[in-house]
C-alpha cells in the first residue's frame, strides 16, 4: 500500500491569545492509500487543527507534511487551493451548503470547479436524494443536508476525503446512512477517508485508529477487520 | 462600556463609514451653500431694487417731448414716470480692437425712478462732456476716472470724461439684449449721462425715447397698459413692458430660480442615498448581533438602551456629517457668490456665516440619519431575549423570476445562478443599489449633458441658423437697395441682406406676446431657418415661421392664424397663418418674408439692419470703415459672440467635473458599503468555496457578477433618469430669452457609463483586498 500523507514533527501554535497556544506538538502521521481512518481524542486535543493542515486550509508552524511526496508546507496559495480544488474533499459538522443553491447545484458547482468529477446527479442519487435534487437546503432535514455535503465532497473525485465530526449534529440513524456512504465510497473508488469522530463505537468501522491527545498522537489502532456502518451502535 | 462598541465598531469598518459621511457632507454642502447663497442673493437684490426704485413698467418710443411723463403721471394707478434718452453708440476705436457698444442713459438730478448707485468718482455736473460709466466697463477695458472716451455719434466723434462709476438696477446683468447670453464689458456697457448733456450732443434736446414707470400700490402693470400705450402711441411706441421683462430683472429672476430649484432637488438625491446606506448598514448590523441583543436583553438592558447603542452610530454619522457639510457649504458659498459677482453687480452681494443654515443643515442631517437609523434597527423591540440568542431563521432559498426564462437561465454556470439567486434573494438591497447606482449614472450624464445642449446650440444658433459675420443695426430704416449695395462696396464685405425687424404684439385668441417678427429676403443665405432634423426650411411666400418656444407660449399649431399688431405705422391688426414652427433656443423669434412684412407697415422697401459676409482677414478693417458709417448703431460680430460663449462655456467646465466626482462618491458609497455588508453576510459561505478549492479571483468573481448586473440594471435604468434630470434642468432654466435643447451625445453615455464601471471597479477591488483576508478555518469553526 503506497502512502499518501505523511507529517513528520507537525507543530501548530496558535498566538492569537495571550498566551500561545500549542494546539500540535509534534505529529508523526502516516496514511495509506485506500485507508479508512478514524481520529478519536478528546476535545481540544488538536484533531481539527490537524485535519485543517492535512486539507491544506492552514499552515503548519513547524514540521513537514507530504502528499503523495510532495511538501505542502513549501506550496504557496495558489498551489494549495489546486491541491484543495483537485485532491481533497472536505465535509463538516455544519454542512455549509450554498443557501440558495439546489441540493443539485451545490453538488454540480464542486464539480464545476474540478479537472475530474464525477457526475453529480448519479452522485446525488446514490445518497438517496434522487428526488430532493431541486430542494433548496432549507427545505431539507439535518441529515439530507449532510449528505448533500458529502454529495459535493465526492463529486469532485478527490483522491482524499476529510470528515470533521460529519454525524456530530445528527441522530443515530442518520449517523449511521452518513458513515455508510463515506464507507461506500473508500471501499467503491478504493479513496482514503478520515472521519474525525468523538465516539469511539465508531473507531470500529477504521482500518485504523488514530488516538490524538494533548497535540500528538497518543497511539493508533490497526483493525484487521473493520466493521460496516449498520454494526457500529451507540 | 457600549460607547467602546460602538467605536470598536466604527474602527473595524471605518471605510464604509467614510464613505458614507462624505455622501452625507456632500449633500449637506450643496444643500447649505446654495441656500446661503441664495438667500444673500434674494436679500441683496430686493435691497437694491428697492433703494434705488426700480421702476415698475418701461416703454420705448420714437421720440416724444419730455413733457409727456407728466400725462402718464396723470394716469390712475401710475404714481411717478421718468422719461429719459436712452441710445447705444459706438466707441471709437483703431482698426482691429473689439467693437464696443456704450449704452448712454440720461439722467437727471433727484430721479425719482432708476436711480444709479455712485461707486467712485463724482456725479457729472451737467456743464462739461463727463459720464459715469459702470465699474465692470471701467474694469474691462482698462480705463481710469478723469479718461476719455471717444464715441461715435451720428457719425462724428463726440469725447467723454469719465467722472466716476456707478450701477444702476436696471443693468446688474450688463447685456444690450436677449441674443446675448453673459456680460461682456469689451463689447458692451452701460453709461450715465446729464440730461442736460445727453440732449444737445443726441440732437434729442427737451425729448426722450424711454420711459419708465412706477405703479401705486395694489395696481398691476396690465391696469395701466392699455391708458399708457394710448399716451405712448402716439410718439411712435416701439414697445411697452412690466419689469418682469425688463431683461437684466428677467435674467435675474430666472438665476434665482434655477439656483433655488438645484438648492432643494440636488442635494436631497445625495442625504437620500446615504440615509439607504445607513438604513441598510444598521439593519445589517441590527440582524448580525441578534446574538448579542439578546443577551443583553437577558441581563436586563431595556429595548431603549439598547436602541439607543445602534442610534448612536446614526447620531455619530449625523452630527459628523451635518457639521462637516455646513461648515464646507459655507465656505463653498463664499465661492459661489464671487462667482456671481462676476456676472451680476449687485452692491452689498457678500456671502455671510449664519448659524441657522448650521444648524439647519445639521438639523436635516440628523433628521435623514435618524430616522434612516431608526428603520434601520426599530426590529430590535420585537426580538425577545430567548428568540434573539437562537440564530436568525436560515436564508430561504428560493426560485427566482429569472428561472422561468429557460434558455437563458440554462446557459448560466451554477456560479452565476448563485449570484442571480442573491441578487433577487434580498430584492430590497438590490433595490436600493440600482437607485443610487442609476441616481449617479444619472447625475453624472444630466452634468454632462447640460454641456451638450449648451455645445448643441451654440452650434447650431451660429453655425447653421445664423451664416454671417458682422450684423449691422441701424439707427433708422434706410433703403433696403440701397444699404445692401453701400454695404458690398466696402472692401472685405463678399455679400450683404438684408433684415427688416419690426416689434408687433402677437395675439393668438386671448394669449398676447410681444416680440420682434424678423424679415428675411427669400433665398437669403446669411439668415436661415432649420428645422429640427437640421434641414434647411424655404420661407413662405406670406405667413409666419415661429420658434417653438413662442408656439408654445401662445398655444399655436402650424395652419393657425394669428394677429399681428405692429408697434409702428398705422399699427392696424393684421391676420396671418402661422405655416410653421421651428426649434429656437435664444428669444422669442418669429420670421416673415421681408417683403411682405415691409408691406404690413407701409415700409415695403426698408431694412432695418444689414447682414454681412466678411473675408476673415479683412475683418477688423470692414469693422472700422463700418464705424464710421452713418445710421450705424450696433455692430454685432457673430464670431466673437461665438468664441465669448464658448469660453464661458469653458469657465464652467470644472464645475462639471466636481459634479461627476461627487456621483462617483456617491456611486462608490453605496456600492462599497452593500459589498461589504453582503461579504460579512456572507463570509460562511464563501469561505466554504474556497474550502472547496475556488481561487480568491474566483470567489470574488462571483460577487462581481451579482455588482455588475446590479450595476447593468442601473446603468440601463439611469438612462431615462439621466433624460429626466435634464428635463427639469432644461425646464427650470427655460424662460423667454433662453431655453436650452434637450441634448446628449452618446458619448456622455459612454463616459458616464465608465464612470459608473470605474466605481463599480473600485469598490470591487477594494472588496477583493477583503476575501484574501477571510480566515476560512475561523469561519468554519463557528456554528451556523
Ligand atoms: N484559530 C485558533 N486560535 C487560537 N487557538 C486555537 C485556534 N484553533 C484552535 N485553537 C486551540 O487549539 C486547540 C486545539 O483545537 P482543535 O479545534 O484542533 O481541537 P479539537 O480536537 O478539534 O476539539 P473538538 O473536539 O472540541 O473539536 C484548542 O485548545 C483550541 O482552543
Ligand atoms: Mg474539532
Amino acid at each position: 500500500m503506497e502512502t499518501i500523507i505523511r507529517t513528520q514533527n507537525l507543530r501548530k501554535t496558535f498566538y492569537t491569545g495571550e498566551i500561545p497556544v500549542h494546539a500540535l506538538k509534534g505529529v508523526d502521521l502516516e496514511i495509506g492509500e485506500g485507508e479508512f481512518v478514524v481520529i478519536l481524542g478528546p476535545s481540544g486535543s488538536g484533531k481539527s487543527t490537524l485535519l485543517n493542515i492535512l486539507g491544506g486550509m492552514d499552515a503548519p508552524t513547524e514540521g513537514e507534511i507530504f502528499y503523495r511526496g510532495k511538501p505542502l508546507q513549501n506550496m504557496n496559495k495558489k498551489e494549495l487551493t489546486m491541491f484543495r480544488r483537485n485532491a481533497v474533499g472536505f465535509i463538516f459538522q455544519f454542512y455549509n451548503l450554498m443557501p440558495n443553491l439546489t441540493a443539485l447545484e451545490n453538488v454540480t458547482l464542486a464539480a464545476e470547479i474540478t479537472n475530474d468529477p464525477l457526475e453529480p446527479r448519479k452522485v446525488l442519487a446514490e445518497m438517496g436524494l434522487a428526488e430532493r435534487e431541486d430542494h433548496f437546503p432549507s427545505q431539507l432535514s439535518g441529515g439530507e443536508q449532510q449528505r448533500v455535503a458529502i454529495a459535493r465532497a465526492i463529486t469532485k473525485n478527490p483522491d482524499i476525503l476529510l470528515c470533521d465530526e460529519p454525524t456530530g449534529a445528527l441522530d443515530y440513524e442518520t449517523g449511521k446512512q452518513v458513515l455508510d456512504a463515506l464507507r461506500n465510497f473508500n471501499r467503491d473508488l478504493g479513496k482514503t477517508v478520515l472521519v474525525i469522530t468523538h465516539n469511539a463505537a465508531i473507531g470500529n468501522m477504521g482500518d485504523k485508529v488514530v488516538y490524538i491527545k494533548d497535540g500528538r498522537v497518543d497511539r493508533i489502532k490497526i483493525n484487521p477487520n473493520p466493521v460496516s456502518a449498520s454494526e457500529v451502535s451507540w | 462600556m457600549l460607547k467602546r462598541k460602538l467605536l470598536r465598531d466604527i474602527r473595524g469598518s471605518l471605510g464604509a463609514y467614510i464613505a458614507l459621511i462624505s455622501v452625507l457632507v456632500i449633500g449637506l454642502m450643496l444643500y447649505v451653500s446654495m441656500a446661503l447663497t441664495l438667500d444673500s442673493l434674494v436679500l441683496s437684490k430686493d435691497n437694491y431694487y428697492r433703494d434705488y426704485k426700480l421702476a415698475d413698467g418701461f416703454a420705448r418710443i420714437t421720440r416724444g417731448p419730455a413733457g409727456l411723463v407728466a400725462d402718464l403721471e396723470d394716469i390712475r394707478g401710475i404714481d411717478k414716470a421718468v422719461g429719459r434718452i436712452v441710445l447705444d453708440v459706438l466707441v471709437n476705436k483703431p482698426a482691429g480692437e473689439e467693437t464696443t457698444t456704450l449704452r448712454l442713459v440720461s439722467f437727471e438730478e433727484r430721479q425719482p425712478l432708476n436711480r444709479f448707485m455712485l461707486e467712485q468718482g463724482k456725479v457729472p455736473t451737467g456743464e462739461a462732456r463727463e459720464i459715469l460709466v459702470t465699474p465692470a466697463f471701467l474694469k474691462g477695458n482698462n480705463y481710469q476716472i478723469g479718461d476719455q472716451i471717444p464715441l461715435i455719434i451720428k457719425g462724428r466723434e463726440v469725447r467723454f470724461t469719465i467722472s466716476g462709476t456707478a450701477n444702476s438696477p436696471e443693468y446688474v446683468y450688463e447685456i444690450p439684449n436677449g441674443f446675448t447670453l453673459a456680460p461682456n464689458p469689451k463689447a458692451f456697457g452701460v453709461a450715465f449721462v446729464p440730461y442736460s448733456v445727453a440732449g444737445p450732443v443726441l440732437d434729442m434736446e427737451g425729448q426722450v425715447n424711454d420711459i419708465a414707470f412706477s405703479l401705486n400700490k395694489g395696481i398691476e402693470f396690465l391696469d395701466v397698459k392699455t391708458q399708457a400705450s394710448r399716451v405712448l402711441n402716439s410718439y411712435g411706441m416701439t414697445s411697452i413692458y412690466p419689469v418682469k421683462d425688463q431683461l437684466s430683472y428677467s435674467m435675474l429672476t430666472q438665476e434665482i430660480k434655477g439656483l433655488e430649484g438645484s438648492a432643494k432637488t440636488s442635494p436631497m438625491i445625495f442625504l437620500l442615498v446615504a440615509a439607504s446606506v445607513l438604513y441598510i448598514m444598521l439593519r445589517r448590523m441590527v440582524e448580525q448581533q441578534r446574538g448579542q441583543i439578546g443577551v443583553m436583553k437577558a441581563f436586563g438592558f431595556t429595548d431603549w438602551e439598547i436602541i439607543n447603542h445602534y442610534m448612536g452610530y446614526a447620531l455619530f454619522i449625523g452630527i459628523l456629517g451635518g457639521l462637516g457639510g455646513s461648515v464646507v457649504g459655507t465656505v463653498l458659498s463664499y465661492y459661489w457668490v464671487e462667482l456671481y459677482k462676476v456676472y451680476y453687480n449687485i452692491p452689498d452681494f457678500t456671502a455671510r456665516v449664519s448659524l441657522t443654515y448650521l444648524l439647519v443643515g445639521t438639523l436635516l442631517s440628523l433628521l435623514f440619519s435618524l430616522f434612516a437609523g431608526w428603520r434601520g434597527c426599530r426590529r430590535v423591540i420585537a426580538l425577545n431575549p430567548a428568540e434573539a440568542m437562537r440564530p436568525p431563521a436560515p436564508p430561504a432559498g428560493k426560485k427566482t423570476m429569472v428561472e422561468r426564462v429557460r434558455f437563458l437561465w440554462g446557459v448560466l454556470n451554477t456560479q452565476a445562478k448563485m449570484a442571480v439567486r442573491n441578487v433577487f434573494r434580498n430584492k430590497q438591497r438590490a433595490f436600493l443599489v440600482i437607485l443610487g447606482v442609476a441616481c449617479s449614472f444619472a447625475m453624472m450624464v444630466s452634468s454632462r449633458a447640460s454641456f451638450d445642449s449648451t455645445y448643441y446650440l451654440i452650434r447650431y444658433q451660429f453655425g447653421e441658423v445664423e451664416r454671417y459675420d458682422i450684423k449691422v443695426t441701424l439707427n433708422q430704416y434706410i433703403d433696403r437697395v440701397k444699404g445692401v449695395n453701400d454695404s458690398r462696396n466696402i472692401d472685405g464685405v463678399a455679400g450683404a441682406e438684408p433684415m427688416l425687424e419690426v416689434p408687433v404684439t402677437l395675439s393668438n385668441r386671448w394669449l398676447q406676446k410681444d416680440i420682434v417678427i424678423t424679415g428675411l429676403p427669400q433665398n437669403g443665405r446669411l439668415y436661415r431657418l432649420v428645422s429640427a432634423e437640421g434641414k434647411h426650411i424655404d420661407l413662405p411666400d406670406n405667413g409666419l415661421v415661429i420658434s417653438n418656444q413662442l408656439a408654445k407660449t401662445l398655444e399655436i399649431q402650424p395652419g393657425e392664424v394669428v394677429t399681428i399688431k405692429p408697434f409702428l405705422g398705422d399699427r392696424r391688426e393684421e391676420k396671418v397663418v402661422v405655416r410653421q414652427v421651428v426649434p429656437q433656443y435664444v428669444g422669442l423669434g418669429a420670421y416673415m418674408d421681408i417683403d411682405a412684412l415691409g408691406a404690413l407697415i407701409h415700409e415695403p422697401s426698408s431694412t432695418s439692419s444689414i447682414l454681412l459676409s466678411v473675408d476673415r482677414s479683412e475683418m477688423d478693417q470692414v469693422r472700422k470703415d463700418l464705424q464710421e458709417g452713418r445710421n450705424v448703431g450696433v455692430i454685432y460680430d457673430k464670431n466673437r459672440m461665438k468664441q465669448q460663449f464658448e469660453d464661458l462655456m469653458e469657465s464652467y467646465n470644472a464645475t462639471q467635473y466636481i459634479l461627476i466626482f461627487f456621483a462617483f462618491i456617491t456611486g462608490f458609497a453605496i456600492v462599497y458599503n452593500v459589498n461589504i455588508i453582503s461579504l460579512s453576510e456572507r463570509e460562511r459561505e464563501l469561505s466554504t468555496l474556497m474550502v472547496l478549492g475556488m481561487t480568491e479571483r474566483e470567489v470574488a468573481r462571483i460577487l462581481a457578477f451579482e455588482q455588475g448586473f446590479l450595476g447593468l440594471v442601473a446603468v440601463i435604468a439611469g438612462i431615462p433618469l439621466g433624460y429626466g434630470m435634464l428635463y427639469a434642468i432644461v425646464n427650470g432654466t427655460a424662460s423667454d430669452i433662453y431655453n436650452m435643447p434637450l441634448r446628449i451625445e452618446p458619448v456622455s453615455f459612454l463616459i458616464s457609463s465608465l464612470g459608473a464601471a470605474a466605481f463599480l471597479v473600485a469598490a470591487q477591488w477594494r472588496i477583493k483586498g477583503r476575501i484574501a483576508k477571510l480566515s476560512m478555518i475561523e469561519v468554519l469553526k463557528e456554528n451556523e
